[in-house]
This record gives structure tokens, C-alpha cells and sequence, in this order.
């Protein structure tokens, strides 16, 4: 076919060359299509004039209404982790479901009449048609209310309030159940993206970490104390998308997004499970009331360990009593009683009021001052200063306190962080009582050397101890992983403070308070207290049951501070209760910090040494 | 007359040569134009495809933060020490079968 038409074109065009000769020139043809073609001209030319210069908005404007939409890119909250880089919190997405019941009203009925009522006659063959759906008969909606775990009943009233545009279904809902609701395509509904937060650790960290609430702000604990740090910015932009939904330009940046950052703290997980542990077995066996462990390490002030008990599960809302929430290492105060004993003969030692030769006698085993009755527990005649601390020698130590002023006493206690705060910056933290007055009875005094009339937290008391293994020196706790602690501040003398770590090693000797608190292959240095606890109008038949202590003792790593509230039964001692708590996780400190065993008496163990 | 009477195609091509510049700038600027929308076009490709991958970014993000979750819960110190003691009966080692060594 082609072919045949191409070979007769030809022949067409040379027919019409011959008869066809341009002979005249029109003109008025030639202006006419001049002008209409002018005209043609100028007509598109105002017309493009009119859209591009004069009135351009308008389809800006359309076409914009058309692409231009706002994508928002949601920040998570900043994980939390350990001193080893393990999370012991992390957010991940969930999705807040919710409803817009007048959507819903549109196309559903909830009562028989209503549904009736819209009932519309097809004009062209007559048949009856429902416009709007019966709710109560729609499959969907049980299907729902079963996968968010809501009564129908329950959904239908929330959607019949009257006058409601917007109500939660249910919030923190995972993606599966998500994607099940979506294939519901049910009318009004819809989803929101939101943070869900998860503690893996659990119980472990409750009351350290806190809790967020539901829009992800930190509500209690380090959430709480660090809840900017850890906020991230939710960041939205003005993008334009084609027909296919896909991003094409970015135009403006509406809200920077600010991603959140990462805490990292200082404590060592591994420490922290074994401390929880061990205290939560001790507060079931003495059925106390609750009980703290703090770990520090006495080089740095930073916290390795700080655990509580009662505590409760994180991720698990239902739980959550406010009581079990409470950080009691650093909100609780108690008397400290004898812990505090070490630091009365430091006291004694700095203001030069003995020195560490001296015997004291305490016979006969009780004394009286200004009225009141002193005593030991026997009599262990003449003692000396590291005597007094293996038995616990209340005469001993109140002889010392007596020698000094009470300023000065006070004045160390001050020194060692009592009545102050200790530097770690967590919401919540308490204190203690240590009253500063000029008038004190000799009796007050004496009260004071063996731990009463003031009051400290288990970190405070902890503290005070890091600062004696520390060579004297302080350093501002810390729960953030501090590489760098800077210079300590020296508050007792470096000597005096050795010499008093070499005093407390006599506890966990033959003969001293508190054998359990052995750990093998290593010396420790501790001290027990056992006080009773203040009520109303005198001290009451419950105990707090303590013991601080050190390790080890020739070059001290960690301070350990072990408070046990109200253990019941037949031993109450600290020596019972609070020492084996502290041997179990001291053990595992040292171990899992690989501190060098300095008990030189035990042998037992196989040492290849480095030649150098 | 057949003189007077060139071959248009001829008198174009003389028309041209004539403003050759003129020629020679109005195809650069088609040319141009063209390219124009050949960038444009290329640009959204890569912006969308940006778009897609920091979309992935984020879908890798979310799956690894569940699977954060997940590891954590497995390796939850205490359920390790509870599994070691009992399921495999190991215990921590005594000084006796412990050998020290000694970093330079």
C-alpha cells in the first residue's frame, strides 16, 4: 500500500505545478490573514500576559492546593545506657488510635429509627435503600472493639457523644494491630504515631529511671531529672508531592528536627542486677520493709549501683503504686548508728584530741552522762581505736566525741556530706538531717558519736565512706559516666584517712561485728550499724539494719552503703542482714571490675606475674 | 517570470545564513530549555528517592530499636546468671581454680 501511494504522489504534484501559477497577488487576502493572524497572536499573548504577570496567584495557588502538603518526621526519645553502653531504655514507635465520631455518625446508625430514617426510594425501579449503615449489625465494629480490647457498648457510646470530633480509642497500640485496623477501613478511625518507651531491665532500674508518661515526658527519676536532655524535636517540613505521593521538592524547613540525645550512665549493669538481687533476696529472708544498695566507686564518685526494693515493673502500668516508685537510696533518711563510728575517731584524729596508739578504757561497759545511761554491749575493758571499731564500743567513742568540741564533730560530719546534697543532680533526693546549733548537752553529743539525733541517705552514708577510701579525698557523685572527675577536694588528711580504712579491716575479722561480710581472696574494711528507729515520742522496737564498708582495704576501689528497713525476726543485727548483701556484691564488683586480689594470706589462687 | 521565482526552501536556507546568530542563540536557548526540564526532572527523581531512602533509614531504625528490645530482654544479666546456675550448672570460679594473670 505504501509503496503504490508513494509512487503515485508524484505524479499528482507535477499535474498541479503545471495548471496552478501564482498569478496575481490579492492584497486584501493578504492583509486579512495578516490581521487575523495578528489578532490570533495578540489575543494569546494577553492571555499568557494576563496568567504569568497580572493574575498569577490564582493557579500558584490551585496547583499548590494540589501538591503542596506538610510531612512531619517524628524524633524518639534518647535511649538511656549503662556505663558499657547497654540500654536500659529505649523508645520505639506506637500508634495512638482514634476517632472522629461525627465521621462516624455520618455513616452509621445507632438506633432502629434512625436507620429507618434513612431509607431512600430509588426514582428509577422503586427499591428501598439504607444510606447509612446499622452499627450494631456491621461486623467490623466487634472486630475492633476486640483487637483494642474495648467493650462494643463501650465504643458505642464514645462515638455517640454528641458534638465530639476527636477521642482516643486507645494509645501506645503496636504496628500489627494497626495494620489490622487499617484493613477494617472502617469510617473515622484513625491512627497517630507516638513513642512507646521500654525498660528491658525491668524492675532492676525502676526507681533510677523513672517513668514517662503517655506523650513521652520523663514523669519521675532520671526521665524526669534529664527530660530535655533526652527530648528529642518532632521536625516538619513543606514538601511538594506528585500524583504518586512521592516527595518531588522540599520547600521550606517549617520545624528543625532536633534529634534526641543518648544518656549514658555511670552505672554498670551487670553490678546493678546482682546488687538488686541480692538485696531483694535479703529484704524477702529478714522480711523487712525495704532496703538500699549503693555502689560507688571511690576514685571518681561515680555511682556503679544503686538498687531498691520494693521496686516494680516499668512496663507494666497496671503495677504502678507510688511507693514502689520512690528511689529510697537517695529520698529515705534514717539515723546511721554505729556506721558513723570511723568517722567520730577521725574526727577525734584531725582536731588532735588522740592519736592512733592510744588505749581507751571502757570499763566497766556503761557509763552515765549527764544523767543518762551509755553502754556496750559487755565490757571490753582497755581497748584501743581499732579495737573500739571491731566491737563497736559505744563508751569508746563517747569518750572521744566528749574530748572534742561539738562544732568540731559537726564540722566533720559536714566534711563527709552529711546535711548536704551529694552532687548528683536526681529529683527527689533528700539531704538528711544534721542540726547545726551552738548548745549541745554532753549527752547529745555522745548520741551523736554512735550515730543518732542526725540523719543521712544511703548515699550520703555510702559518701562518706567513698571519701575515707578515697585518701580523704571528695568528688561530686555522679550518675552520668565522668571520665574525667577532676580534682577531688581534700576535707580529711590523706594519712588519717588510711589509717581509719586500716582500723575497719577488724570487722569482718574473728571476734568482730560482722564476719559475713567476707569477701574472698580480697581485705575488706566495713563498719555495721544497727539502729532503732524513731517514732512518735521515743525510739520503737523496729531497726535499721546497716553496713558501709570498703574494698580492698590496702588500696580501696568501691564504697558500699547497704541499708535494710525494719527486718523482722530473730536477728536484726547488722552483722546478719545487711553484711552478707554487702560480701555478695562487692564479690562480683571486684571481680567484674577486675580488681587484684590483696589478701596476701590467701594463696590459694595461681598468679602468672608480667616480667617487668 | 520562472527566474523571479526562487525555490522557497532555498530562500530560507538564505534567510537563515543570513541572521545565523539569531539561529545559532534561539537553539541554544531550546536547547537550554529542554535541559532545564531534563534537570528538573532528574532532580525530583533523586528527591524522591532521598525521600525513600531516609524512609528506609527510619524503617531500619524502628526495626532496630525492636530488636534492641529484644536482645535486652534475652540477655538481662539475672536471666543469664539464672540460666547459667541452673539449666548449665556452672558456678562462679573459687580462688583455687582461678589463675591470676598479671597486665604489664
Amino acid at each position: 500500500m505504501k509503496i503504490k501511494r508513494n509512487l503515485s504522489k508524484p505524479k499528482v504534484s507535477r499535474q498541479t505545478k503545471k495548471k496552478k501559477v501564482y498569478a496575481t497577488f490579492s492584497s486584501w487576502r493578504y492583509r486579512l490573514v495578516s490581521i487575523v493572524v495578528a489578532c490570533i497572536a495578540a489575543a494569546l499573548i494577553s492571555r499568557l500576559a494576563y496568567i504569568q504577570l497580572i493574575e498569577p496567584e490564582y493557579l500558584t495557588r490551585e496547583a499548590d492546593k494540589r501538591s503542596l502538603r506538610i510531612t512531619q518526621s517524628v524524633a524518639h526519645r534518647g535511649n538511656i545506657e549503662d556505663r558499657n553502653g547497654e540500654e536500659l531504655a529505649i523508645s520505639v514507635p506506637a500508634y495512638a488510635i482514634w476517632v472522629d465520631p461525627k465521621t462516624v455518625k455520618k455513616v452509621f446508625a445507632f438506633t432502629r429509627e434512625e436507620w429507618d430514617a434513612s431509607i431512600e426510594i430509588n426514582p428509577r425501579n422503586g427499591s428501598e435503600v439504607h444510606t447509612k449503615k446499622y452499627f450494631y449489625e456491621s461486623k467490623k465494629w466487634p472486630a475492633l472493639a476486640e483487637v483494642l480490647d474495648i467493650e462494643v457498648d463501650k465504643l458505642a457510646e464514645i462515638i455517640q457523644k454528641p458534638g465530639s470530633r476527636f477521642a482516643y480509642l486507645k494509645r501506645q497500640v503496636n504496628k500489627p494491630i494497626v495494620d489490622y485496623i487499617r484493613q477494617l477501613k472502617l469510617a473515622g478511625i484513625s491512627n497517630q504515631l507516638e513513642s512507646h518507651r521500654f525498660y528491658p531491665t525491668g524492675e532492676i532500674n525502676a526507681n533510677i529511671l523513672g517513668l514517662t508518661d503517655l506523650d513521652a515526658q520523663g514523669i519521675e527519676g532520671i526521665e524526669k531529672s534529664y527530660n530535655n536532655f533526652l527530648q528529642g524535636q518532632t521536625g516538619k517540613k513543606r514538601v511538594r508531592k506528585d500524583r504518586l505521593g512521592n516527595v518531588i521538592d522540599n520547600i521550606e524547613v517549617l520545624k528543625v528536627k532536633k534529634a534526641a540525645g543518648n544518656l549514658q550512665l555511670s552505672i554498670d549493669q551487670r553490678i546493678q542486677a546482682v546488687a538488686y538481687s541480692e538485696l531483694k533476696r535479703a529484704v524477702k529472708i529478714h522480711e523487712a520493709t525495704s532496703g538500699s544498695v549503693v555502689v560507688l566507686d571511690v576514685n571518681t564518685g561515680e555511682i556503679y549501683a544503686i538498687a531498691n526494693y520494693p521496686s516494680f515493673n516499668p512496663n507494666d502500668r497496671s503495677q504502678y503504686q507510688p511507693y514502689k516508685l520512690r528511689n529510697r537510696a537517695i529520698t529515705d533518711t534514717f539515723e546511721p548508728g554505729s556506721t558513723v563510728k570511723p568517722l567520730v575517731i577521725a574526727s577525734a584524729l584531725v582536731n588532735k584530741k588522740t592519736d592512733i596508739d592510744e588505749i581507751i578504757d571502757t570499763s566497766p561497759g556503761w557509763m552515765h552522762i549527764g544523767g543518762r545511761r551509755v553502754r556496750d554491749g559487755r565490757n571490753y575493758g582497755k581497748i584501743d581505736l581499732a579495737m573500739i571499731l571491731k566491737k563497736s564500743s559505744n563508751i569508746g567513742v563517747s569518750k572521744l566525741a566528749l574530748r572534742l568540741q561539738p562544732g568540731q564533730l559537726q564540722q566533720t560530719f559536714a566534711d563527709f556530706g552529711f546535711g548536704n546534697d551529694t552532687g548528683i543532680g536526681l529529683i527527689g533526693e533528700s539531704v538528711g538531717i544534721l542540726p547545726l546549733r551552738r548548745r549541745w548537752s554532753d549527752f547529745e553529743l555522745a548520741t551523736m558519736s554512735f550515730g543518732y539525733a542526725f540523719t543521712t541517705t544511703t548515699l550520703q552514708l555510702a559518701k562518706a565512706y567513698a571519701i575515707l577510701g578515697g585518701g580523704g579525698k571528695e568528688y561530686p557523685l555522679s550518675i552520668l559516666k565522668n571520665p574525667d572527675p577532676g580534682e577531688g577536694e581534700q576535707v580529711i588528711p590523706e594519712n588519717i584517712a588510711r589509717e581509719i580504712v586500716h582500723m575497719m579491716e577488724g570487722v569482718s575479722k574473728q571476734g568482730g561485728t560482722a564476719r559475713k561480710a567476707k569477701v574472698d581472696g580480697y581485705r575488706i574494711a566495713g563498719k555495721t550499724g544497727t539502729s532503732r528507729k524513731a517514732e512518735a515520742g521515743g525510739y520503737g522496737d523496729d531497726y535499721v539494719s546497716v553496713f558501709a564498708g570498703l574494698a580492698p582495704a590496702s588500696e580501696p576501689r568501691f564504697a558500699i552503703a547497704v541499708m535494710i528497713n525494719e527486718p523482722q525476726g530473730d536477728s536484726y543485727y547488722a552483722g546478719d542482714v545487711a553484711a552478707p548483701v554487702f560480701s555478695a556484691v562487692m564479690k562480683s564488683a571486684l571481680l567484674l571490675e577486675h580488681v587484684r586480689p590483696d589478701d596476701d594470706t590467701d594463696q590459694r589462687y595461681t598468679l602468672l606475674e608480667s616480667n617487668q | 517570470m520562472s527566474h523571479s521565482r526562487d525555490n522557497l526552501l532555498y530562500l530560507i536556507l538564505a534567510d537563515l545564513r543570513r541572521n545565523f546568530a539569531a539561529v545559532l542563540l534561539s537553539a541554544a536557548i531550546l536547547l537550554s530549555a529542554f535541559y532545564n526540564i531534563y534537570t528538573t526532572h532528574e532532580t525530583r527523581e533523586l528527591i524522591t528517592e532521598k525521600e525513600q531512602l531516609s524512609q528506609q533509614k527510619d524503617n531500619l531504625m524502628i526495626e532496630w530499636r525492636n530488636l534492641l528490645i529484644e536482645e535486652h530482654t534475652l540477655d538481662e544479666h539475672s536471666r543469664i546468671r539464672r540460666i547459667a546456675v541452673k539449666k548449665l550448672s556452672m558456678s562462679q570460679p573459687t580462688n583455687n581454680n582461678s589463675v591470676l594473670v598479671e597486665l604489664p
